[in-house]
């Protein structure tokens, strides 16, 4: 929908137009599947590669923990949006570009946490039990540990989801995200020459953003109370 | 006399210089009913009813400050688990110090001396050196030793110890309730003992109260308990335990599960275990009886 | 007629990990486990006895290859089980199982008890959906849980203490082993709840024909339970007696200190007992005293107790003790 440019919130176009005319609602909405869409692979590319990563370490233990542990740590070390810009810059900023760079950097976290989990619960009973009663270490792995290790994991992934989408907002901002992509971040980025005469074109995406990682924090806070008390219940 | 009563109509008395028992097993309220003394039941628990009265003052009725003066000075508590109830990033000596000072309003290296001597009372093993150790570099048995040497640091006239020993080794155990035992005759501290184990029961207490199911079902001294158990519970309890004097091919249980407290049995809440039970067990709840002096029972066999 | 299990000089030693290995110089042990050798006849109930840190629990571990030994050898039928291949140790897992003490943790809380006791079956042998259930509802059975229909949907969470070890101990049994090693099955219990436990493990020996390796550290259980008893102390086997010998003429002095310090439910008994106090606690496994591990807290310690370790001395009545004392 094209209207007149810089209109302000109003009846025919709920939250103005910006400098083109394109109607900031549309782009709002428009915005929000790509940057949920981006959060989500994003996440979930980084929490694959973490369970992968620290559960292998944390299971084995050993010359495999060691190995794991210190690409774990190098990837750490690098600072996440700086590598992400860099990475984007001289790949290329398609839609699959940005949640490849984003998963491959968030991995760490995810994947010591795992790591942890696991350290813990192949020492406890019912998986030494599991172990007595002949169980292989994929079953182990994938039978036992794994839905235990799940919570947290669950919890980490949709804190994840949020992180992914500021920094997927941070590259469209700074113009290098999908440009043929509307996306929250673009329309932010856009909005900055005209903050003092159009600040509708900026607080929307604003807003909505802030909503989406503040709504993503509770819900993993919540599935964290929901999920994890279950295990402490017969005391 | 101290004299004890907490809630759910438990009614309990402790003299001075006397060790009672409270045994129990899992949800008998016995842990619960030592943290109501202290008034420190968890949240979202609370006390309805009763009183406590504790050196001709009813515990229940002083507010939270007055309640802090008397912990940790007069009546002291210790737990199962010390490792849960030292302060990690403290030293053993600041913190039995820090006690100290809170209570007796000394300054900080008179209370250092204080807390010395508590170690050297608890027969720690080198108390000077383990002024200034953390928790984590002492053994179970020791931080057992501090734990208790805190809880003793300002002479309570009553000492609750919960479950003070069970995850200790049955030779650290023996030292600890000998080490309580003797507190009890130097200092003349009262002692409640909540435990599941019969065993330690019968080698310090002099009375005991039998909990089951929230509610106290029988009361008497130690020997009397043994010897001559009125209640159909004790009487099953006390055939089920394990003697490294004797061997037991089949060994005698009471039979069904514990109830669940959220629907407690109607009347009396051990009848749908009991073997005597009858039917007006499942109607009205049994009142207190003296069947010696000194014994009392909560059963309709001895009405 | 050999030893169903026999267990020859193990020893398991845990590397203490303390800083970066380029730093750690020479390299320190937990002797958990430091030369023991013992055997268990089939359709005995063998008690393993002693404190913390005596290697009792690692012992169970390793005779189920759960884990692998520093050296020593565990020998089931005449068969090194630390020889097999996978497969074969597969094999023979259904032949020895394992009892955990503490019944909230032995269960995997995520899953039902269906799948919980469901997963023997499933790991070994073809048998088909239907027959699975049938087993596990009579598994349920067999412990007493029942009817059985009305547990099988649940989770662990759901039950009481005691009701768990009924459920760990069904899972013990489902493949009909031979010998189960029972970890302080009735510690974490109540005192009722213990005794219900223990005659249900009499119960199931004598329908089974089951051997027992039970470890705990409660000599009163051990009286009522076991056929021989072996006492451990910071690694080593100190003493090893049919359970009546063991009870009316302990030899080492750690056994007759335990003994002592053991609560006696009768409160006339328990005061007028004499009883020998033990001082001190159990030394760190890592840096173990030389010579006899005992000795620093022994009243009979001699200078020949400090040079060398004692080996299990016979003294007769099928008692064997590890003590200068005896020879």
């Amino acid at each position: 929908m094209v209207g007149k440019p810089f209109l302000p919130p109003g009846d025919e176009h709920l939250f103005g137009t910006d400098d083109l005319g394109r109607d900031v609602y549309s782009g709002i909405l428009h915005g929000a599947r790509i940057s949920l869409v981006v959060g989500f692979l994003a996440a979930a590319t980084s929490v694959a590669i973490g369970v992968s990563v620290g559960g292998l370490s944390g299971y084995y233990g050993g010359k495999i923990d060691d190995l794991l542990m210190r690409i774990t740590e190098l990837f750490l070390v690098l600072p996440r949006f700086l590598v992400a810009l860099v990475m984007v810059a001289l790949f290329g900023s398609s839609v699959l570009n940005v949640i490849f760079v984003i998963g491959i950097l968030s991995w760490p976290g995810t994947a010591r946490l795992v790591r942890a989990e696991f350290m813990s619960l192949k020492e406890r009973e019912f998986a030494q039990a599991a172990k007595a009663l002949g169980a292989s270490d994929g079953n182990l792995i994938l039978d036992e540990i794994l839905p235990n290790a799940s919570p947290s994991i669950i919890v980490n992934g949709s804190l994840q989801v949020a992180s992914a989408i500021l920094v997927e907002g941070g590259l469209s901002f700074l113009g290098l995200g999908d440009p043929n992509m509307p996306s929250w971040g673009l329309m932010l980025g856009n909005a900055q020459r005209f903050i003092r005469t159009a600040w509708w074109m900026a607080v929307f995406p604003g807003i909505s953003i802030f909503l989406v990682v503040l709504g993503l924090n509770l819900v993993g806070d919540g599935l964290n109370d929901a999920l994890n008390p279950r295990l402490k219940e017969r005391q | 006399m101290a004299t004890v009563k907490a809630v759910d109509c438990v009614q309990l008395a402790i003299d001075s210089k006397e060790a009672v028992g409270l045994i129990g097993e899992s949800g008998s309220g016995k842990t619960m009913t030592a943290f109501s003394i202290m008034r420190l039941v968890p949240r979202p628990g609370r006390i309805v009813g009763g009183e406590i009265t504790f050196q001709d003052r009813n515990l229940l009725e002083l507010n939270e400050r007055e309640m802090q003066a008397v912990r940790g000075k007069s009546i002291s508590m210790i737990f199962q688990d010390p490792m849960t109830y030292l302060n990690p990033v403290m030293k053993i000596g600041d913190q039995i110090a820090e006690v100290v000072v809170r209570h007796q309003h000394i300054e900080r290296g008179g209370a250092r001396r204080i807390a010395l001597d508590a170690l050297e009372k608890v027969q720690m093993p080198d108390p000077s050196i383990i002024m200034n150790y953390y928790p984590h570099q002492l053994s179970g048995g020791m931080r057992q030793r501090a734990l208790i040497a805190m809880a003793i640091s300002c002479r309570p006239s009553l000492l609750i110890a919960d479950e003070p020993t069970t995850a200790l080794d049955v030779t650290v155990q023996m030292q600890i309730l000998g080490l309580i035992g003797r507190i009890k005759e130097e200092f003349a501290t009262s002692l409640l003992l909540i435990t599941h184990d019969f065993g330690i029961v019968a080698e310090i207490c002099d009375r005991v109260y039998v909990m089951y199911a929230g509610k106290i079902v029988e009361g008497a001294d130690v020997f009397a308990l043994y010897e001559n158990a009125r209640h159909p519970y004790t009487r099953g309890l006390l055939e089920c335990l394990l003697s490294p004097k004797e061997y037991k091919e089949t060994l005698p249980t009471i039979g069904g599960f514990v109830p669940d407290l959220a629907n407690p049995p109607s009347g009396c809440r051990f009848h749908p275990r009991c073997p005597h039970v009858r039917p007006i067990c499942s109607e009205k709840e049994p009142p207190v009886l003296e069947v010696e002096p000194g014994h009392s029972v909560f059963c309709w066999l001895y009405t | 007629m050999p030893a169903l299990v026999e267990v020859d000089r193990l020893k398991k030693y845990f590397l203490v990990k303390t800083g970066l290995s380029v730093f750690r110089g020479k390299e320190r042990f937990v002797h958990a486990v430091d030369d023991i050798s013992f055997n268990i006849d089939e359709g005995e109930t063998l008690g393993l006895v002693g404190e913390s840190g005596c290697g009792k629990t690692t012992t169970g571990r390793l005779a189920l290859r759960l884990l692998e030994p520093t050296a020593g050898t565990v020998r089931f039928r005449g068969g090194d089980i630390f020889q097999l291949d996978a497969r074969q140790l597969k094999k023979l897992r259904r032949d020895m199982q394992i009892v955990f003490q503490d019944p909230f943790a032995s269960l995997n809380p995520r899953k039902t008890v269906e799948q919980i006791l469901s997963k023997p079956f499933f790991l070994h042998g073809n048998l088909k959906r239907s027959e699975i259930d049938a087993e596990v509802l009579q598994l349920l059975d067999r412990v007493g849980l029942s009817p059985a229909s009305l547990y099988i949907n649940r989770h662990p969470h759901e039950f009481s203490g005691g009701q768990r070890q009924r459920i760990g101990i069904a899972r013990a049994i489902a493949l009909n082993p031979k010998l189960i090693v029972a970890d302080e099955p009735v510690s974490a219990l109540d005192m009722s709840v213990r005794a219900q436990t223990l005659n249900l493990l009499k119960q199931l020996k004598r329908e089974f024909g089951l051997t027992y390796l039970f470890i705990t550290h409660d000599l009163a259980v051990v009286r009522s339970m076991c056929d021989r008893v072996a006492i451990m102390y910071l690694g080593k086997i100190v003493e090893l007696a049919d359970v009546h010998e063991l009870y009316e003429n302990p030899a080492h002095p750690y056994t007759k200190a335990i003994l002592s310090a053991t609560p006696i439910p009768n409160p006339r008994v328990a005061r007028s007992t004499e009883r020998s106090h033990l001082t001190g606690e159990v030394p760190s496994p890592i840096d173990p005293p030389s010579g006899c591990r005992f000795h620093p807290r022994c009243r009979y310690a001699r200078p020949d107790c400090i040079k060398e370790e004692p080996c299990l001395i016979d003294i007769g009545r099928s008692h064997v003790a590890a003590c200068y004392l005896h020879s």
